[in-house]
């Protein structure tokens, strides 16, 4: 496949960040109006990094990162951070259950179907979890091919 | 489909933000104070109610492009949240409704629309 632009972004969510979680979502859509003219799918990706966001803000002991890259026509996103990590990842992925906070849940986070969302909206994604920390990657298709070329 | 116009023409609602483009409209109305659950189900047709009133409503609405956020129980944001809003086109409006009737008058309205 032809026509492969590689550009990336990349923020720092730092732990308890409430007040923000939703900026770097938006500063990734508007930075990718350019690079995608379908609201659908700019919608759809927005979904997934808020949720990914969120989940760094509510979970993390000393926050972690979020890296955005784009290529041909995907976005692919890496959510790393250093701790404490998922015990149990099926649990997790329960819609339901959730270990947020009670400050986070006030605020109307915690609902316990971020990753959920993540899953749903997004085309690929992969969890994995260490006592040391966890890394969540998924891409966000703007075409319907099935299967990775890189 | 409803105006902004024919909406706070029937129902007794305080519009928060000013330069509100009254003829902004909407087909659907989605009530949550879970973000992960409005996160999934509004979109730009959709009026979302909710009492949460910090700013991250606002970037799950524009997000979602969805233009109009109903507040109930008569609460409010902070102004630093309105102005947020205006910059953003997004309508805040609220009423003293608990979520339960805001949800069944809007309803009523909209079949009648």
């Amino acid at each position: 496949m032809g026509n492969v632009s590689v550009s990336e972004l990349r923020y720092i969510v730092g732990p308890s960040s409430y007040d923000s979680v939703g900026s770097k979502a938006m500063k990734v859509k508007k930075f990718l109006q350019d690079y995608f003219p379908s609201q659908d799918y700019l919608r759809r990706l927005g979904v997934c990094v808020f949720e990914a966001e969120a989940n760094l803000a509510i979970h993390t002991t000393s926050g972690g990162d979020l890296l955005i890259v784009i290529y041909n026509n995907r976005v692919k996103v890496v959510a790393q951070d250093t701790g404490p990590g998922i015990p149990d990842i099926d649990k997790a992925l329960t819609p339901g259950f959730t270990t947020a906070p009670e400050m986070a849940r006030q605020l109307g986070f915690g609902g316990g179907v971020g990753l959920n969302n993540i899953k749903r909206f997004a085309d690929s994604f992969w969890l994995e979890s260490l006592k040391r920390g966890t890394t969540l990657v998924f891409e966000v298709w703007n075409d319907d091919s099935t299967q990775f070329d890189y | 489909m409803m105006t902004l116009r024919n909406l706070i023409t029937k129902l007794p609602f305080q519009v928060l933000t000013n330069k509100c483009n009254f003829d902004v409209s909407f087909q659907n109305v989605y009530a949550s104070d879970l973000l992960s659950n409005a996160l999934a189900s509004v979109n730009p047709e959709t009026a979302w109610i909710t009492v949460q009133v910090h700013q991250n409503i606002l970037g799950i609405a524009s997000i979602k492009q969805c233009p109009v956020v109903i507040f109930s129980e008569g609460a409010v944001p902070d102004d630093s949240v309105i102005s947020l809003a205006e910059e953003k086109d997004i309508f805040l409006l609220t009423s003293s409704y608990p979520t339960f009737e805001l949800s069944g008058l809007l309803y009523r309205l909209l079949k009648e629309e």
